[in-house]
């Protein structure tokens, strides 16, 4: 079933369709939030009250543009909106410790070091200015193009090729100190 | 490791749990009534522009039609009790009938 269907027979009346959308980008959502904010013990509260935004804000939603593309907005919105309420910042402490791939290929030594360059890039990131790392996370993990990421962010294409030369650009410094 | 290597590295992390939250969106959006969307059937938007372009067109037929007089009290005076002297002709034909009087009438008042 297409989102415009489902959309549409949400909005007709029939509410209980609503869980398809949050079951099909529930964890779309929850990998954005994680990537943007990396506190995981928000990430479900995030994504919850992502969907509920989305449901007030459907009647206004024309599919001028794809359903995925409003949901990463209000994503990156609801993101913003939390980290400035929590003032809070991306820490190394707050990332869950990943199931390391290919952890028998590496000796030890290469191990922690790879360890201390990603808890190194995820802070770097968490000190970055909001707009820089919304578009920083859209456009290398999700693979974002410029003007999608305009369309999200609702800026021009401009703004968005310099935040993202800026966000490198700070992040290269950081990670260089 | 460059920048771009590292940040790729980064990309291929997802958050590594199961997220589910159906249960608590659906129990919340559907506790509250007033988050209940209602069904859109008008489309406001071209209304509610076609309802100002018409203010604004009423507006300056308004100005334009009924502008206020820049006569003088004086001369709206003046022109009032002029409409007033003609307005006493009966007919067109007692005037006709009685060229003079009228048209010596303010002559003679002044000759007086």
């Amino acid at each position: 079933m297409e989102d415009k269907q489902i959309v549409d027979a949400v909005l007709a009346g029939d509410t209980r369709q609503y869980a398809v959308i949050v079951e099909r980008y529930q964890q779309i959502v929850a990998n954005l939030t994680y990537k943007l904010c990396g506190n995981r013990l928000e990430i479900e509260e995030v994504t919850q009250q992502v969907f509920v935004e989305l449901y007030t804000a459907l009647p206004r939603f024309r599919f001028d543009s794809k359903l995925s593309s409003y949901i990463y907005r209000i994503t990156v919105n609801v993101v913003s909106k939390m980290l400035k309420k929590a003032k809070r910042f991306v820490s190394t402490d707050e990332y869950e410790d990943f199931p390391e791939q290919q952890s028998d290929e590496r000796n030890a030594q290469q191990q922690i070091i790879y360890n201390e360059q990603m808890d190194q890039l995820r802070t770097a990131i968490g000190h970055l200015k909001d707009e820089q790392r919304t578009a920083l996370v859209l456009y290398t993990f999700e693979n974002f193009s410029y003007q999608d990421i305009a369309d999200v962010m609702q800026c021009t294409l401009s703004k968005v090729e310099s935040l993202i030369f800026r966000a490198k650009k700070n992040l290269a410094k950081e990670i260089k100190q | 490791m460059t920048l771009e290597q590292t940040l790729e590295q980064l990309s291929q992390q997802e958050y590594p749990r199961k997220v589910d939250v159906v249960d608590r969106v659906m129990a919340q959006v559907q506790q509250k009534p007033y988050l209940r969307p209602v069904r859109r059937t008008v489309n406001w938007r071209p209304i509610s522009i076609a309802a100002a372009a018409a203010v604004v067109a009423l507006f300056i037929v308004n100005i334009t039609i009924f502008r206020p007089s820049t006569l003088s009290n004086e001369d709206m005076g003046l022109a009032i009790s002029q409409f007033n002297d003609y307005s006493s002709w009966n007919t067109v034909e007692e005037a006709a009938a009685n060229p003079y009087e009228y048209l010596y009438e303010d002559d003679e008042e002044e000759n007086l």
